[in-house]
């Protein structure tokens, strides 16, 4: 009776571990030009990274599973087998259906530690190793793709059309275009290159050059080849320049120490598309720690607008004194930050942008309140001085004359 | 005796290794067997507080004779320095090059490695060669001077050659070898004959018509390199990559590296980090799912080098009375609460969806970047009325398999 309950317990046993799955195949794909009865052997390794003992189950599909044959349709792993590998030899027939034809060969790990408890779902994974074979077209086929290098305004942007001839045919001369669009599509500039000749099956690539002395912002770039009385086209959207928000200025004005700060920080779009959700991120410090971080509202910004944007700041327990910290201007998911000096006087706030040239001086200049004061103060002073030197020399000719 | 010649030996060698490189003497003109770059006379036909000749003339009865030895041949060029300005072809009064008022220049320089000259009081520097001596009455000697031996003046004109780096020796990835690390540790090997610190380019390129992705990493100070971006072209879509590396001392560039071959394979690497789901007792007609707390759903992490799509089957179908894709088992694919953005999830089924027997793409683009590689699959069951009493299990199979970026 104990003897037959024995597989039962291991069974249940095996089944509630909770078990993490985890198998792996490389390469993911084989690719190869077709030939006629072309006959390949291809290895592929079954990764076994978390060193189970499991089963793993070989079958192939698609297109090409009647010309794929296994070495084998399973591989039995112990935990000290971190991998291991099978081959399949491909046999090609005499012709295939032009264009991308597909086969796979799946690895699956067996159904062994299944949960039977009562509602449940278990899951398991496969991974493919795929075989792709490239059947040339009748007459030429040119296909192209567009890749930029981007770059700052003033430098050289790089185009880069990969080109394959995907026909049965050779193309005699492939002539590349590049026409670069600005973001109200109208053209920029058109740039050519030099054309070549593409054997069928020839990988080749046409590299053309730019040189971005223009606005920074959003262009598209459209890659034209002309090759033997076709043409084909491929674009790409890409950027001159990374980031287009510029800080020209951060000013607080009438301040008194106690109130309320309001930072007007002046940014320029220098890009020439509208920057939406623009915000900026004011975080000073002093040797005591943080002593404010503050957001503004997020605002829009037009194509080479400038525009305020505004934090602000309780001062009611902040003192005389200087305060360091950062700047962060940011949209989208693109930000950039400046480090600052904040001067802290009792009625003065000097905002000093570190690593540019510009002082920002915020506050009033020493505010009209105070210059009201100041300049009659001034002339009373003067006005007195004038009297206390009269009456001095006047006493002093008094007692040289005695 | 035996050990005074290996000591010799060693000794030579370690010359040879560390040595200046260069030697120069003043010798007459017929006992330079190696190359004259600049002639002297006195009064009395001597070469002790002597005029200079420039080597065009040759006629003066002395010269400093100058070779290497490295096998390197010196001439008297000026692609590489200068070492002291003639008032005149012949007959002449010297200055230092960092005048300019005499109009003759002497200049050396080496077929393979650097020529650097300078001057310098009382010695030359370590690793120069002194040419001549010279003084004058006229700013410290450095003007309209003469020129003597060595050890005549203290003003001496000093030369070194530096000798180019060793061609830098490859290390890995090797020649002709599979890696499916994306960002691999170049390691090479860098000598230099003057024992000189060196710094390293390492060059990769990608190819075929994939130049877009070649890279230039300059400055390297040692000899490994791991690159900070993924190499983005893989051999499974028939790119490879080339590598070669040269070597800067500072003054002269080593001839590049032989050029090795790799390939970068994919790897597809699925990890199933919860794979089984446990609704425990349900009555007819319930319905439970994933998203509520009390149950996880299946997590599926991309633990390959390559962006993955997956997709799904049901390998067995949970109801007895619902054996084909039916609202009483569906899925719908999530952002692991951890790792938002780690899919397209435009391109996947994020409502719910029945699960199919055969396969269905249910997840475009799973990344393989280690902060976001994971997406969840929420699993909703509802009993049928007619499903009889009993356990019930579902089986499904996520497949996954690789995607090219490009």
């Amino acid at each position: 009776m104990i003897k037959n309950k024995i597989p039962t317990i291991v069974l249940v046993f095996l089944i509630l571990i909770p078990v993490s799955l985890s198998l792996g195949i490389t390469p993911g794909r084989t690719t190869v030009d077709f030939e006629s009865n072309l006959e390949k052997t291809i290895s592929v390794t079954v990764l076994n990274n978390e060193n189970k003992e499991f089963t793993a189950s070989i079958y192939t599909k698609g297109v090409l599973a009647d010309y794929i044959e296994l070495s084998t349709d399973e591989l039995i792993f112990t935990e000290n087998d971190e991998s291991k590998s099978f081959v399949y030899d491909v046999n090609l027939p005499n012709s295939l259906d032009p264009g991308l034809n597909k086969g796979d060969v799946i690895v699956r790990e067996t159904n062994l530690g299944r949960d039977r408890r009562e509602t449940s779902i278990g899951a398991l994974v496969a991974v493919i190793s795929q075989l792709h074979v490239n059947v040339p077209y009748p007459g030429k086929y040119l296909k192209i793709d567009l890749l930029v290098k981007e770059a700052k305004p003033g430098e050289t942007v790089k185009f880069f059309i990969p080109a394959v001839n995907l026909g049965t045919d050779r193309i005699d001369d492939a002539k590349p275009y590049v026409f670069v669009y600005d973001p109200s599509d109208n053209k920029i500039v058109k740039i050519e290159g030099t054309g070549k000749q593409i054997y069928s099956k020839e990988r080749t690539e046409f590299m053309l050059e730019w040189s971005a002395d223009t606005l920074p912002g959003f262009y598209k770039a459209v890659a034209v080849i002309e090759y033997d009385e076709n043409k084909i086209t491929a674009e790409s959207n890409f950027l001159v320049g990374d980031f287009f928000l510029e800080l020209l200025d951060v000013s607080v004005e009438d301040f008194t120490l106690g109130q309320i700060a309001r930072f007007n920080i002046l940014v320029e779009n220098i890009g020439n598309k509208l920057i939406t959700d623009a915000y900026s991120e004011l975080i000073l410090s002093n040797d005591f720690g943080e002593v404010l971080n503050t957001k503004s509202a997020s605002i829009n910004i037009d194509a080479e607008e400038r525009k305020d944007m505004y934090t602000y700041w309780d001062t009611e327990n902040v003192g005389v004194g200087e305060y360091l910290g950062k700047l962060i201007l940011g949209y989208e998911d693109k930000s950039a930050e400046r480090r600052i000096r904040t001067i802290v006087e009792q009625d003065t706030i000097m905002t000093e942008i570190i690593g540019i040239t510009a002082l920002a001086v915020g506050a009033e200049k020493a505010s009209p309140k105070t210059q009201r004061y100041l300049i009659p103060l001034g002339i009373i002073l003067l006005v007195f001085a004038n009297v206390v030197w009269i009456f001095y020399f006047k006493r002093k000719n008094d007692f040289t004359r005695q | 005796m035996r050990n005074t010649i290996i000591t010799i030996t060693i000794l030579v060698m370690i010359y040879l290794v560390t040595g200046i490189g260069l030697n120069c003497t003043i010798t007459t003109p017929e006992a330079c067997t190696n190359t004259s770059v600049l002639y002297l006379k006195n009064d009395s036909g001597g070469y002790r507080n002597a005029h200079a000749q420039n080597t065009s003339a040759a006629t003066y009865p002395y010269v400093v004779c100058c070779n290497t030895t490295t096998g390197s041949n010196i001439s008297t060029s000026c692609e590489d320095d200068d070492f002291l300005r003639l008032s005149n072809e012949t007959n002449a009064h010297v200055q230092l090059t960092n005048y300019s008022s005499y109009d003759v220049v002497a200049c050396m320089s080496a077929s393979t490695g650097k020529i650097t000259c300078t001057n310098s009081m009382d010695s030359c520097q370590a690793d120069y060669e002194c040419l001549a001596s010279i003084a004058s009455s006229e700013n410290s000697n450095q003007t309209n001077a003469h020129v003597g031996d060595c050890d005549q003046y203290k003003r001496k004109i000093c030369c070194n050659l530096n000798n180019r780096p060793n061609r830098p020796e490859l290390i890995s990835p090797e020649h002709n070898s599979s890696i499916t690390n994306r960002t691999p540790t170049f390691v090479w090997n860098g000598t230099d004959p003057d024992n000189d610190t060196l710094t390293f380019n390492l060059y990769i390129e990608c190819k075929p018509s994939c130049s877009v992705d070649n890279r230039q990493y300059l400055n390297i100070n040692q000899t490994n390199y791991t690159i900070p971006i993924d190499l983005g072209y893989f051999w499974d879509d028939n790119y490879y990559y080339e590598w070669y590396v040269g070597a800067y001392d500072n003054i002269s560039y080593s001839e590049n590296s032989t050029t090795f071959n790799f390939t970068l394979q994919s790897a597809v690497i699925l990890t199933l980090i919860n794979s089984s789901i446990d609704f425990g007792n349900m009555s007819m007609g319930e319905k439970k799912n994933t998203t509520n707390e009390s149950y996880y759903p299946f997590a599926l992490r991309n633990d390959g080098n390559s962006f993955v799509d997956i997709n799904i089957s049901a390998d067995d179908m949970i109801w007895d009375t619902q054996p084909a894709a039916s609202r009483y088992f569906q899925y719908k694919v999530d952002n692991f609460t951890s790792e938002l953005n780690s899919f397209n999830y435009s391109g996947s089924i994020t409502n719910w969806t029945y699960i199919p027997i055969s396969n269905n793409s249910i997840i475009d683009f799973l990344n393989y970047s280690d902060p976001t590689d994971t997406a969840e699959i929420d699993i909703l069951i509802e009993v049928p009325l007619a499903e009889s009493a009993g356990d019930k299990s579902g089986l499904l199979t996520l497949t996954g398999w690789y995607v090219s970026e490009t």
